[in-house]
């Protein structure tokens, strides 16, 4: 029987909240079984939803809001198993496209499928999938690589960004996978992936010290037999290198940055013994004693995305409701537009002062809708995904049970720092003739804004 | 960088701000779309690194010698040829065609060129050689989709993917100190390219009070207490303790700016650059400021869409130097840009297409008029032929990089360019001023000496003295009472008055409002006046341009009486030396005078110098007097020792009631003033706050625009709260756009109101204790103002503080001191 405790993080990481649901079904297993029930997303693939299938010109912008609502469902309410939607939105800020380059809904939604269906397959397919679809194509230009003209956007990331990492590799190999894409591109009336032979580069190139010719060779070549051919890592298989590179990033989006050497080698050992398979990876992951830790439990900040979905679950509103659309951008996280091919980033990079005005404006929009029962006839109780509250009652309480109840709805576990000014501003809000109205709600929104609800 | 532009729709929609359609798309959804970070997306993750997690703000003020810089941002791309109007271009006229305007309706600047018509405040500038017009310029190549050339002109750079601005990049590498909340602003919800640097950005200041942490009820201000009070580090780990540490930084800032920026802006860009000149005024350290607008992409009905936008352009500028205090003209410059001009020809639609090269202004006190470059060339184009540009892009930004902003273009631009020389002096030097200003309307450009007067009355409407009319003011009229050239007060050279006012035979409660000749009628009180008794009170007021101040009532109707002691000269006189309240005068305890009541007409001679600090020299004196238990109604005169006393009045009381007022008085014989009252039985107290002598050291005196810095009704300065012994008031006087920090006493008008008992205010420096001194005596349900001289503690702050019970407190400042 595993520890609540430890079932509670595991589901916060990979389910974005932990579902008192969830906690009590896995409990009573093991921590392994735990993880294996996490991981057993089901079969078939996610169908784009209706409206979303092609592009329309004319309704662009809905059609983006239409997505972006759609994929906040799923991560707080519909996925049966949410780590689709955590793996879908890693490689979405990995394998990066942006929806106003591409501005074609069908192909961003293409993507989208691929990094939900095939999130947790294999990376070398995924890698494959991903470069001919026209959301790619046209993100990084490989739509205007021709032979007698070649266009290294794309070559260039797919080693600097998306499987080696930088200082890898020489020029030459850039020039080479350069080529080897050469004629992949994008019918400019259908806007679906198109080869075109009279395009693509047929000579044979040297690439990490291999023969090839195609652009597929290329990520074979990587993820394979290939040789690292610049920089500290000189003559080493290039597949090593690049299991390492993608299981850093694996690790810092679910546990902490900058892990040890160690468990991005045994990571990376994992990937490259199961022939790049995803899950068994993601597993490995999960199960190292390190992501138990203290520093994993305290090492990450929760993303915009992570927050708004968090909200979303424990408030019980709709992302139709809600519009997280237009907050997430406030917030630096909208979805569907990284701000660049390299992603977004961690922890550090959403602690600012004017994230915090953007958190704390989503914050209090939910705050208002939640407490504006209160002045009905009769009086609605506040009601939250975890249950519902007279406000009489809540205003009866005492600070101290005040807080801890708040707290306890949004599955809070307030450290003592939080708790006390909580606490403290409680008895604030007591007046010679009560309680002050200004309580109930304004503990609302102090709670939704508290660092522990801040961090992932 | 996009290989397909977008359409012109999709365009603007991307270019509008979000306020007022949540579906458009925003600036910064614009920037992400030519692939750039913003915000919390900058790519290296370099910024949030150095600033170690927090943002931080600690805000040197500006210097003396440094400029600073507003950029307008005109989105879409501006028809060049229609904005500066080459009137003998035939060619103009044979391809702009019907959208082509006649010299005859240009403002006209030479024998070439005329403005258009609309910028009328833009031609006062080039009327007094303070309008730099940039013609022709552009950039190699032209790019005309508008997310591609707008990225060239924010990055200044032009080849390659930019992943930073101009101005970003000279944040880093140009100005000293850690990274900075409040060294450059974007007016708007976002930051767009040019205000992103490597290590360094703009900070967003929304044209309205921020939402999370701007409140200023007790509710919010309890909840932001608590945010605060989240203690740190709290044993979650390093991220616990910075979430907590933005949020507490987000309020901090927030109730930082929300004094500083209207509660209910102009629309528009006159909105945003009222704001942007708030945030100069505050002194809070910004050296870049910037606002864009659009839109200007005028494919069709370019007439009504062009004037539109020349508009708002026009009264944007005008208020922008409207609100800025004059203090800061040689400092202050404006420039625009559009990422491209217009087509020559005119197209199918009665609009024009994007073109290439374009025109671009610069203006301030220290600008050189004229114009710079050649305008675009339009002979022999055909159809889809543009212009070609004679002005780099860069060299522009190079001629204000190294003119205004202190140098490093070489550095931000990557190479060297020619620097057109577009001003006329360095940031600080010289004392031009621009042909709009006024800090909005009062403001004093020059320092005031003190020349103290024997008290003169210098308008009465019972009796017509002055000139003024004999009979009482109406609701809502409005008083103009000359001072220049009355009561020993020179025709010329004085820019404030020491005036006493008094509100008689008013017919219902209203409020005076006193301020300079012909300013707008701003939103603060002087006067609380109550049928049945007569109300003074001092004013320390900026003369208005045509030698008078203006006296507003409000309801009803009241006779008005003005009498002068002194008026501040811009050529000379003496300084304000500030004190820290003591007692000179106590007739209750025989303090400065013989212990027992004052009778009817007995003269006090007040021994004032040598005492409470005031020095033998000292030539008037600033004295908080107070009447305490006159057996009568009546009147009190206040005039210097050796004199007769004289027929004006400080003080009116009524029987039974403690009432104050300030008073400056000219030191007479033997270093005394005296006092004289209509009454057969009163006590007198005095409390000296300040004196006035011809040192070399010592404060000169500067008005502005009377403004109302705390209401505790409403939240204004302090929380929304009565104040009662328990919670003095802190009150914030500097950095809040009115007041410099290099003040060193201001001049308040301290009004109570609701107030629930018998009780007197203390108003004192901040820092130091509380003296055993009142500014301001009330009675239960009465609203009584006096005015208040007053050293301000080390951060510019005041404390006030409420003996008994509970009063709301109001604050309006005149005017301030500074060395």
């Amino acid at each position: 029987m595993a520890a609540t405790d430890d079932i509670v993080h595991l589901l916060r990481r990979t389910e974005y909240v932990a579902r008192p649901e969830r906690v009590a079904a896995l409990s009573p297993g093991s921590y392994e079984a735990a993880v294996n029930d996490i991981l057993n997303v089901p079969a078939g693939g996610v169908a784009i939803p209706a409206g979303l299938e092609y592009h329309d010109d004319d309704n662009n912008w809905n059609q983006y809001i239409q997505a972006v609502q759609w994929w906040f469902e799923r991560m707080a309410r519909t996925s049966p198993r949410p780590i689709q939607e955590k793996m879908a939105f890693f490689w979405h800020g990995h394998f990066c496209s942006e929806w106003g380059k591409v501005f074609d809904t069908g192909a961003m939604m293409q993507q989208n499928k691929l990094f939900r269906d095939g999130g947790l397959g294999n990376v070398r397919t995924l890698a494959q999938a991903m470069s001919i679809q026209p959301a790619m194509l046209l993100y990084l230009d490989n739509a205007q690589n021709r032979k007698n003209s070649p266009n290294q956007n794309f070559g260039r990331e797919l080693l600097e960004l998306f499987l080696l990492g930088v200082g890898n590799y020489a020029e030459a190999d850039v020039e080479a996978a350069t080529l080897a894409w050469t004629g992949h591109g994008v019918n400019w009336d259908t806007n679906q992936y198109v080869f075109t032979a009279t395009q693509h580069d047929y000579n044979n190139k040297t690439f990490l010290g291999q023969t090839i010719s195609d652009g597929p060779d290329v990520i074979n070549v990587v993820l394979g037999s290939g040789v690292v051919t610049a920089g500290a890592n000189q003559g080493q298989p290039s597949r090593v290198i690049a299991a390492r590179f993608l299981s850093k990033k694996l690790w810092e989006a679910f546990a902490y940055q900058s892990p040890s050497a160690d468990i991005v080698n045994a990571l990376g050992d994992v990937l490259v013994a199961n022939d790049f398979n995803i899950t068994p990876w993601v597993k490995a992951m999960l199960m190292r004693p390190e992501f138990l830790s203290t520093t994993a439990r305290q090492g990450l900040v929760k993303t915009p995305v992570e927050y708004i979905t968090g909200l979303l679950y424990h408030s019980g509103y709709t992302a139709s409701v809600a519009h997280p659309e237009w907050y997430a951008e406030d917030m630096g996280q909208a979805m569907f537009y990284p701000p660049n091919v390299s992603g977004w980033k961690v922890n550090g990079y959403w602690v600012n002062a004017s994230s915090a005005a953007a958190r704390a404006s989503f914050a209090s929009n939910l705050r208002w809708r939640l407490q504006s029962g209160r002045g009905s006839t009769p009086s609605v109780p506040l009601t939250l995904r975890a249950g519902t509250w007279a406000w009489s009652d809540l205003d009866a309480m005492s600070s101290a049970a005040f807080i801890d109840t708040l707290a306890a709805a949004f599955d809070l576990q307030l450290s003592a720092a939080t708790r006390n000014a909580l606490i403290a501003w409680s008895d604030s809000e007591k007046t010679t003739w009560g309680q002050r109205w200004s309580r109930s709600s304004n503990a609302l929104l102090l709670m939704l804004i508290a660092p522990e609800m801040n961090v992932a | 960088m996009l290989d397909r532009d977008i359409d012109t729709a999709p365009a603007l929609a991307m270019l509008t701000s979000r306020d007022d359609d949540p579906f458009s798309l925003s600036r910064r959804r614009f920037l992400q779309l030519v692939g750039l970070g913003v915000g919390a997306g900058l790519t290296g993750g370099s910024l949030l690194e150095a600033l170690g997690g927090r943002d931080s703000w600690a805000a040197p003020p500006v210097g003396p010698n440094d400029g600073i810089l507003l950029i307008v941002g005109m989105y879409g791309g501006n028809d060049g040829f229609n904005t500066v109007v080459p009137f003998n271009d035939s060619s103009y006229y044979a391809q702009h065609g019907s959208l082509a305007i006649p010299g005859a309706q240009t403002l006209q600047l030479n024998d070439r060129i005329g403005l258009n018509s609309r910028l009328t405040t833009l031609k006062r500038f080039w009327d007094t050689g303070q309008l730099a017009i940039v013609e022709g310029v552009g950039y190699p190549t032209a790019d005309l989709s508008h997310f591609n050339s707008m990225a060239i002109w924010m990055s200044g750079i032009r080849s390659g993917v930019p992943s930073s601005g101009w101005i970003g990049r000279w944040l880093d590498g140009h100005l000293p100190g850690g990274p900075d909340l409040y060294t450059a602003a974007s007016i708007g919800s976002g930051v767009p390219l040019h205000m992103l640097g490597q290590s360094r950005r703009a900070t967003a200041v929304p044209p309205g009070r921020p939402g999370f942490g701007g409140g200023t009820s007790g509710d919010d201000l309890r909840m932001y207490d608590a945010v605060r009070s989240v203690a740190a580090p709290a044993g979650r780990g390093p991220w616990h303790d910075a979430l907590s540490g933005a949020f507490r930084d987000q309020v901090d800032v927030a109730a930082r700016l929300t004094p500083i920026l209207p509660s209910a802006p102009a629309d528009g860009l006159v909105g945003r650059l009222d704001v942007a000149a708030r945030l100069i005024n505050a002194d809070l350290g910004f050296r870049v400021l910037e606002a864009g607008w659009g839109d200007f992409d005028s494919h069709a009905n370019q007439p009504t869409m062009h004037a539109s936008r020349m508009t708002e352009l026009n009264n944007a500028i005008e208020q922008f130097f409207l609100t800025l205090d004059p203090r800061w003209a040689t400092r202050v410059t404006v420039m625009t840009f559009s990422e491209f001009g217009r087509t020559s020809f005119k197209n199918d639609g009665n609009g024009t297409d994007h073109g290439t090269a374009n025109c671009a202004f610069v203006l301030g006190a220290n600008v050189k008029g004229g114009t710079y470059g050649q305008h675009p060339n339009l002979a022999g184009l055909s159809r889809w032929q543009r212009v070609g540009h004679t002005v780099d892009f860069r060299s522009y930004y190079t001629s204000v990089m190294d003119g205004w902003l202190g140098g490093g273009a070489s550095t931000v631009l990557g190479g060297t360019y020619e620097n057109l020389g577009l001003f006329s002096l360095p940031p600080g030097q010289g004392s031009a001023t621009t042909p709009i200003s006024g800090g909005g309307g009062g403001g004093s450009m020059l320092p005031g000496y003190f020349v103290p007067l024997s008290p003169a009355r210098v308008a009465d409407t019972r009796d017509g003295a002055g000139g003024v009319p004999v009979r009482r003011l109406g609701a809502s009229e409005r008083l103009a009472v000359t001072i220049a050239g009355r009561g020993g007060v020179p025709p010329t050279g004085a820019i404030a008055v020491v005036a006493n006012v008094t509100a008689v035979d008013v017919t219902e409660p209203t409020f005076l409002t006193v301020c300079p000749g012909g300013a707008a009628r701003p939103e603060t009180s002087n006067l609380n006046p109550m049928p049945g008794r007569a109300t003074p009170n001092l004013v320390v007021m900026g003369i208005g341009a045509d030698g008078t101040i203006d006296v507003h009532n409000s309801v009803g109707e009241t006779n008005c009486i003005v009498d002068v002691f002194g008026y501040f000269d811009a050529n000379g006189g003496d300084r304000l030396n500030p004190l820290e309240p003591s007692r000179l005068l106590d007739t209750r305890s025989g303090v400065g005078a013989p212990s027992g009541a004052v009778g009817r007409q007995q003269r006090v001679d007040l021994q004032v110098t040598g005492r409470g600090g005031v020095p033998g020299d000292a030539t008037a004196v600033v004295l908080n007097v107070t009447v305490d238990q006159p057996t009568s109604n009546g009147f009190l005169s206040i005039g210097p020792a050796g004199e007769a006393i004289p027929g004006t009045s400080n003080l009116n009381f009524v029987a039974g009631l403690t009432v104050p007022n300030l008073v400056v008085c000219k030191v007479g014989d033997g270093g005394m003033v005296s006092f004289s009252a209509e009454c057969d039985s009163l006590h007198l107290i005095a409390d000296v706050f300040g004196y006035f002598a011809g040192d070399t050291d010592g404060s000169k005196v500067r008005t502005v625009r009377p403004h109302r810095l705390l209401d505790t009704r409403n939240g204004t300065g302090a929380p929304q709260l009565l104040v009662g012994p328990a919670n003095p008031v802190t009150l914030q006087v500097t950095g809040l756009g009115v007041v410099p920090s290099s003040a060193t006493a201001v001049v308040l008008n301290v009004t109570a109101t609701q107030v629930t008992t018998t009780s007197f205010v203390t108003v004192w420096p901040t820092g130091t204790a509380m003296p055993d001194t009142s500014n301001l005596n009330m009675v239960a349900g009465g609203t009584v103002a006096n005015l208040v001289i007053t050293k301000l503690g080390p951060g510019g702050t005041v404390d006030l503080a409420n003996a008994f019970g509970e009063a709301h407190l109001i604050a309006d400042v005149t005017g301030y001191f500074e060395d």
